[in-house]
């Protein structure tokens, strides 16, 4: 009994040592990614109004001319894939 | 004339660019304006992920069946979706510039993991190239093309959440879901992997087909 008991103390102390080692050894030094995510977290918490966004711009009416274009771009691009799916089936039927 | 997907794909796309501009976005410092490029630049590596995991199963049903249909399969999906880490690693650099200050850091695993993800599948095409052999440069192929999808795999989805990334989600960064990306951006967010997954599957029916017809002409 006295033996499984001195098992089991050992084994948990290793596995806390275990715990203490692996927070110690994976401690992140202060780097780009943590300094911009407290920066994300300090402005997000303080300025939650003061955020530039386009919204300016986008009351003047601008940024439909902008979604148009995408949208042109991108109807003439499909409309080229179906043409050029079309041609393939007509020489898949030859 | 032209299946009901496709036309499914090019709708889905066309509703997230348009109503991805105009959407009430998260106003979050550092990305401003720029949280809308996860409707672009994350739907463009999805379609990729998905175009390498068809060229790993049909590379599979290959070795099973050794059958060239699946080889050629193989061989188209795995282009299709090298061709889609362009503009994914295009996009990618264009929004580090101006969130994280800089075109490419090396600080960030997951930008490391994609550049050598790329030269891993470089390698499949070149060494396609190099055997002339159909049976014998299939079977090569597809065991290297599993190797390949697991390299890719470990290097862009597993290494980063082990280590430190700029990316969201990753080396305890919280993911967009986490606390700012709501309700509203996932309702473009999703029709849009959708989208993209569908239109790089397009892609690749017709290379399949080109590829086909060529074969069939050759002969």
């Amino acid at each position: 009994m006295r033996k499984i008991s001195k098992i089991v103390c050992l084994l948990i102390i290793a596995v806390c040592s275990f715990n203490a080692l692996s927070q110690e050894m994976s401690k992140p030094e202060p780097n780009l990614k943590d300094t911009l995510l407290s920066n994300l977290k300090n402005n997000a918490l303080s300025s939650e109004n003061n955020i530039e966004m386009a919204d300016a711009f986008r009351s003047e009416g601008k940024i439909y001319v902008v979604i148009a274009v995408i949208s042109i771009i991108f109807i003439c691009l499909i409309g080229y894939l179906v043409y050029i799916d079309m041609k393939l089936r007509k020489q898949e039927l030859k | 004339m032209i299946k009901w997907w496709k036309i499914l794909a090019a709708l889905l796309i066309l509703y997230t660019l348009v109503w991805g501009m105009l959407a009430p976005v998260p106003h979050l410092n550092i990305l401003h304006e720029t949280i809308r490029n996860l409707f672009y630049h994350v739907p463009i590596w999805f379609a990729m992920l998905f175009q390498m995991g068809y060229s790993v199963i049909f590379a599979l049903k290959h070795l099973a069946k050794n059958d060239l249909r699946s080889d050629l399969e193989s061989n188209q999906a795995a282009q299709t979706g090298l061709f889609f880490a362009l503009p994914g690693l295009l996009t990618g650099c264009m929004w580090a510039k101006f969130t994280w200050g800089t075109w490419w850091t090396f600080e960030d695993p997951k930008l490391n993991g994609v550049a050598i993800a790329v030269l891993i599948y470089l390698a499949y095409f070149i060494l396609r190239s190099s055997i002339d052999d159909e049976q014998k440069r299939a079977r090569i192929a597809a065991v290297y093309n599993v190797f390949a999808f697991v390299m890719m795999f470990v290097f862009i989805m597993i290494l980063p959440r082990l280590t430190d990334s700029l990316h969201p989600g990753n080396g305890g960064n919280p993911a967009f879901g986490k606390y700012d990306l709501d309700n509203g951006m996932r309702m473009i967010f999703y029709p849009a992997v959708i989208g993209w997954i569908l239109l790089s599957l397009w892609i690749l029916d017709v290379k399949k087909r080109l590829a086909i017809v060529t074969h069939e002409k050759n002969q």
